[in-house]
C-alpha cells in the first residue's frame, strides 16, 4: 500500500512538474484552430504559440486569432492609413517574428515616409486559397476593419477549382446552379474536424489541449494518421524528412469561373481598393496576372522583387532557412525584409492614384 | 543511429535480451557485430575504416611490445602515430589546411579542395585507439592478444560515436572478464537512461531550436535576444552532450560495461581549473596525462613552461573540437584562461580569507565569474566563423530595441535553466548521475514513467531528430 501510494505521489508529481516545464518551454504549442459554425477554422485566440519547422516563431495570439498585437477594430483618425493583408501562409508569416514580418517594415517605412500612423492588419492565414479567405473577407473583415487598402495576395493555386478535391478549412465560395458565389462548409467534411468533434464532444477529451502531454498524444496519432506507421518512424533516417526540391514551375492552367467571380467580387469592397499582389513561388501561372490586367485590377507583380529565390542584384536567397535547413518554404527574414521594402515603395509610387474617402493625405 | 529516435529503443529491446541468453564468447561477437550495425546504419561505407584502423592499431600494439630495444619502440610507437593523424587529417582537417594556405597565400590551392564526408565519431575512436598504443609503448599496459576484446574496445556501439574516451587500460581489463550483466547493471543502466534521455530529447533538443534559428539569423535580433540564444545554446550543448554520455553510460552498464564520468555539474564549478576536472572529463584527462604530462612535461620543466603547456594543450584539445580557427580560439580562450587562473593561485595561496561569509561570498562570485567566462567563450565555438563571432559579439554589446520576444525568450530560458539545475543539484547531493537507482522500486518508476512518455511521444512526434552537437568532432 506505501509503495503504490509512493509511486502515485511521485507519478503525478513529476508528471506535473514535466507538463509545466513543457508548457513554459512552449515546445508543445496548443492547437492553433477552433471551428466557428460560420466561418469554419479559425485560429483561437489569445494563445502562447511556438512554431519552428521552417522559421522560428514564439509569440501569442490577439483576440482575433492572429499573430500581431490586437487590431482595433476603427481608425483612431482619418490621418492614419490602414492596409489590410489578406493570403495564405506567406502572409501569416509564422516562420518569423512578427517584428520581422513584413507588415512590420510596411509600417515603419510608409510610417517614417508619410509621416503618420500606418497600421497594417495581417489576416492571412496557413493553407487558406483565395476561394477560402475571400468568404470570411467579405462577410466580416471588410465591414469591421475600416481599411484604406487591401494587399490581396494571390497564387497559382487559387485559379484551379479545387473546391470538392480540396479539403479547405474555412468556409469557402462555390458557384451554385445559377452561377452564383455560394458559401459552402466543405471543412465538416474533412477528418481534422471529424478528430476536433469527437474530442471536443466528449466531456473529458474536450479538454485535451490543456495538457501538453495530451497534445503530444494527439500529434503522435495525428502524425501516424498523416504518414503511417511504421515507415516513417522506425525508417532508415528516423522521420528525417528531405529538403524539399525548390524547382521552379510554371503552369498555364486557365483562371476558372468561379475564381473569375471571387475576382470580381472581392474588388467591389473596400472602395474598390483592393490591389491583388501576385505571388510566382513556388508556382507561376501567368494567367493570373492576364487575368488581372485585362480586367483593369490594380496588382503587384513579386516577380520584381526577386531574381528567382535570390533578392534581386543580390546572391542572397529570400526563402532558405539556415537552422532547419528548410529549401523553398516561405520568406525567410531577408525575404520579408525585402518585400516590406518593396510592396512599402510601390504604395508610395501609386498613393495619389488611389481612391481613400476615409484617410486623410 | 541515433540516440534520441525510436529506432534506438527498439535496437536496444532487441540487442539486450540476445546478449543476456547468449553462451560466454558468442555473446561478445554478437555485441561487435550489433555495434557494427548501429555505426553502418549511419554510412556503411565508414565500417571499413573502423575495422581497418582498429586492426591496425591492434597489430601495432602487439609489434610494439614485442620489439626488442626503446628505439624499435619508438619508431613503431611514431609510425602508429602518424597513420592515426594521417587518416584523422584527411577526413577532418584537409580542407581546413587548404583554406588556411589559401587565406595566406591566396587562392593557389583551391583545386584541391575535395568533398570529403566526415566519417562519425572519428576524432574519438583515434585518440582510444592512440591511447591503447602510448599505454603499451609506456609500459602501463599489456597488449591485448585477443582480437575481438580490441576491436570491441574501439568499437563497442554506446561510447564508440561521442566518447566518453575510454582508454584502453580502463576497458580491456573488463572486457576480458566480462560478465552477464547483473540486476543492479540494470537497474543503473535504466536510471542513466532516463537521466540521459530526459536531458537530450527534452531539453538539449528543444532548447536547439531556438538557439539554431537565432544563432543563423542574428542580424534580425536585439542584443538581449541574442545574448539569451548565447545561453541558451550554453544549455544545449550541456544537455546534449551530458545527455549523450548519459545514455552511452547506460546503455553500457546494461551490458555490463562500465563508462567513465564525462560531466560532473560543470555549470557549478568554482574555477576555470575546476570546470575542467568537471567538463568533458574523458578528453580533459586523455590530453592531460598523454599530451600535457607525457609529450610536453607538464609542470616538471619550470612555471614558464607549464604555463606554456596549459596553453598548448587546449589549443590542441580546441583544434581536436573541428576544422576551424574559432575552435582553436575558443581552445586558447580557455588555456588563457587556465594559465591566469594558474598564475593567481599560485600567487594567492598563502593567503587564507577568514570570515566565512566573505569566503562564500567570494566563491559565489568566482562561481558566476566562471559561468559567464564560459558561456561567452562557447560563442566562438558556436559561431561559423570569425565574422559571425565577432558580428554576434558585437550586437550584443550594442543596445537595440526589444520586442515582445525579449521577454517570452527570457521566461523560456529560465525553465531551462531550472530544468538542468534540478538535474544538476540531485547529482550534487547524491554525488552520483544514477540517483534513480538508490530509490525504491517504487519511487524510481514513478519519476521514470512520466519522463518515458514524455521523451517516446516527443520522439515520435517530432519530424527531424536533431543529432548530437558532438557528433561533428
Amino acid at each position: 500500500m506505501k509503495n503504490i501510494l509512493i509511486f502515485l505521489l511521485l507519478f503525478i508529481g513529476t508528471g506535473l512538474a514535466l507538463e509545466q516545464f513543457l508548457k513554459m518551454t512552449r515546445i508543445t504549442p496548443p492547437t492553433l484552430k477552433y471551428y466557428d459554425s460560420t466561418y469554419g477554422s479559425l485560429n483561437r485566440p489569445n494563445i502562447d504559440y511556438f512554431k519552428s519547422v521552417e522559421g522560428l516563431y514564439v509569440g501569442k495570439t490577439n483576440y482575433d486569432g492572429r499573430f500581431r498585437e490586437n487590431y482595433p477594430k476603427r481608425k483612431d483618425d482619418k490621418r492614419t492609413l490602414r492596409i489590410m493583408l489578406l493570403g495564405d501562409s506567406f502572409v501569416e508569416g509564422i516562420d518569423v517574428f512578427s517584428h520581422n514580418h513584413f507588415a512590420a517594415y510596411i509600417e515603419k517605412i510608409l510610417g517614417e515616409k508619410l509621416n503618420r500612423k500606418v497600421e497594417v492588419l495581417n489576416f492571412g492565414r496557413g493553407n487558406c486559397t483565395i476561394q477560402a479567405s475571400s468568404f470570411y473577407f467579405t462577410s466580416r473583415l471588410s465591414k469591421e476593419y475600416d481599411a484604406d487598402i487591401v494587399l490581396y495576395f494571390t497564387e497559382a493555386r487559387d485559379v484551379l477549382d479545387l473546391g470538392i478535391a480540396y479539403e479547405y478549412p474555412s468556409t469557402s465560395y462555390d458557384l451554385n446552379a445559377d452561377q452564383q458565389l455560394a458559401p459552402v462548409y466543405l471543412w465538416k467534411n474533412t477528418s481534422e474536424y471529424k478528430i476536433h468533434k469527437k474530442l471536443t464532444d466528449n466531456p473529458i477529451l474536450k479538454y485535451y489541449d490543456n495538457s501538453a502531454y495530451f497534445r503530444l498524444l494527439y500529434r503522435a496519432v495525428a502524425r501516424t494518421k498523416l504518414s503511417g506507421f511504421p515507415v516513417l518512424t522506425f525508417g532508415k533516417f528516423c522521420g528525417t524528412s528531405a529538403d524539399q526540391d525548390y524547382t521552379p514551375l510554371t503552369v498555364s492552367d486557365t483562371v476558372s469561373l468561379l475564381t473569375k467571380k471571387i475576382y470580381d467580387t472581392i474588388c467591389k469592397y473596400n472602395n474598390g481598393q483592393i490591389i491583388f499582389v501576385v505571388r510566382d513561388k513556388p508556382v507561376n501561372n501567368p494567367a493570373i496576372i492576364q487575368y488581372l490586367k485585362t480586367s483593369n485590377y490594380k496588382y503587384i507583380n513579386l516577380a520584381d522583387a526577386f531574381d528567382g529565390y535570390n533578392i534581386k542584384n543580390t546572391k542572397i536567397n529570400a526563402y532558405y532557412f539556415k537552422a532547419s535547413n528548410a529549401y523553398g518554404g516561405h520568406w525567410n527574414n531577408d525575404g520579408h525584409k525585402t518585400m516590406g521594402t518593396f510592396l512599402s515603395n510601390i504604395i508610395l509610387e501609386n498613393m495619389s492614384t488611389y481612391k481613400m474617402p476615409d484617410y486623410q493625405p | 543511429m541515433l540516440f534520441n529516435t525510436p529506432i534506438y529503443l527498439v535496437f536496444l529491446l532487441i540487442v539486450v535480451p540476445v546478449f543476456y541468453f547468449l553462451p560466454k564468447r558468442i555473446d561478445k561477437f554478437f555485441l561487435l557485430g550489433a555495434s557494427y550495425i548501429f555505426y553502418g546504419y549511419w554510412d556503411w561505407r565508414f565500417l571499413f575504416l573502423l575495422v581497418g584502423s582498429s586492426l591496425m592499431d591492434y597489430y601495432f600494439g602487439l609489434l610494439i611490445y614485442k620489439a626488442e630495444n626503446k628505439q624499435k619502440k619508438k619508431i613503431l610507437l611514431l609510425s602508429s602515430l602518424f597513420l592515426n593523424l594521417v587518416i584523422l587529417c584527411f577526413f577532418k582537417y584537409f580542407n581546413f589546411f587548404i583554406d588556411s594556405f589559401n587565406l595566406v597565400f591566396g587562392n593557389k590551392l583551391d583545386f584541391l579542395h575535395i568533398h570529403i564526408l566526415l566519417p562519425i565519431g572519428i576524432s574519438f575512436y583515434t585518440f582510444q585507439s592512440l591511447s591503447y598504443t602510448f599505454d603499451i609503448y609506456r609500459e602501463k599496459l599489456l597488449p591485448t592478444k585477443d582480437t575481438l576484446d580490441y576491436c570491441l574496445f574501439v568499437g563497442v556501439f554506446p561510447h564508440m560515436v561521442s566518447g566518453p574516451i575510454v582508454k584502453a587500460k580502463l576497458i580491456l581489463p573488463q572486457l576480458a572478464t566480462l560478465q552477464k550483466p547483473v540486476k543492479s547493471d540494470f537497474i543503473t543502466g535504466f536510471s542513466l537512461l532516463t537521466v540521459g534521455m530526459f536531458q537530450k530529447v527534452l531539453i538539449g533538443d528543444t532548447v536547439a531550436k531556438y538557439a539554431n534559428h537565432i544563432f543563423s539569423d542574428p542580424t534580425y535580433y536585439s542584443s538581449s535576444e541574442l545574448l539569451f540564444s548565447l545561453f541558451m545554446f550554453a544549455i544545449q550543448i550541456y544537455a546534449d552532450f551530458a545527455g549523450y554520455s548519459n545514455i552511452a553510460r547506460g546503455s553500457a552498464k546494461i551490458f555490463g560495461i562500465d563508462l567513465i564520468d564525462n560531466f560532473n555539474q560543470p555549470y557549478l564549478s568554482k574555477n576555470i581549473t575546476d570546470f575542467w576536472r568537471r567538463w568533458h572529463i574523458s578528453l580533459s584527462d586523455w590530453l592531460k596525462e598523454y599530451v600535457y604530462i607525457w609529450w610536453l612535461g607538464g609542470n616538471r620543466k619550470g612555471k614558464v613552461r607549464s604555463y606554456i603547456n596549459l596553453m598548448l594543450t587546449m589549443l590542441i584539445g580546441g583544434f581536436w573540437h573541428g576544422a576551424n580557427w574559432t575552435f582553436i580560439v575558443w581552445g586558447g580562450l580557455h588555456g588563457g584562461a587556465l594559465v591566469v587562473h594558474k598564475f593567481f593561485m599560485e600567487r594567492t595561496k598563502h593567503i587564507s580569507i577568514r570570515n566565512n561569509f566573505v569566503s562564500q561570498f567570494l566563491s559565489v562570485i568566482s562561481s558566476l565569474a566562471t559561468f559567464l567566462f564560459v558561456v561567452l567563450a562557447w560563442l566562438f565555438f558556436r559561431a561559423p566563423d570569425f565574422h559571425s563571432a565577432w558580428f554576434y559579439l558585437d550586437r550584443i554589446f550594442v543596445h537595440t530595441v526589444s520586442s515582445n520576444l525579449t521577454a517570452d525568450l527570457f521566461i523560456i530560458m529560465l525553465f531551462y535553466f531550472i530544468a538542468i539545475l534540478v538535474i544538476d543539484v540531485v547529482e550534487l547531493k547524491t554525488k552520483r548521475h544514477d540517483f534513480l537507482a538508490i530509490l525504491s522500486p517504487a519511487a524510481r518508476f514513478g519519476i521514470a514513467i512520466p519522463v518515458w512518455i514524455a521523451v517516446i511521444f516527443f520522439m515520435y512526434t517530432i519530424g527531424k531528430p536533431m543529432p548530437f552537437i558532438y557528433f561533428q568532432f
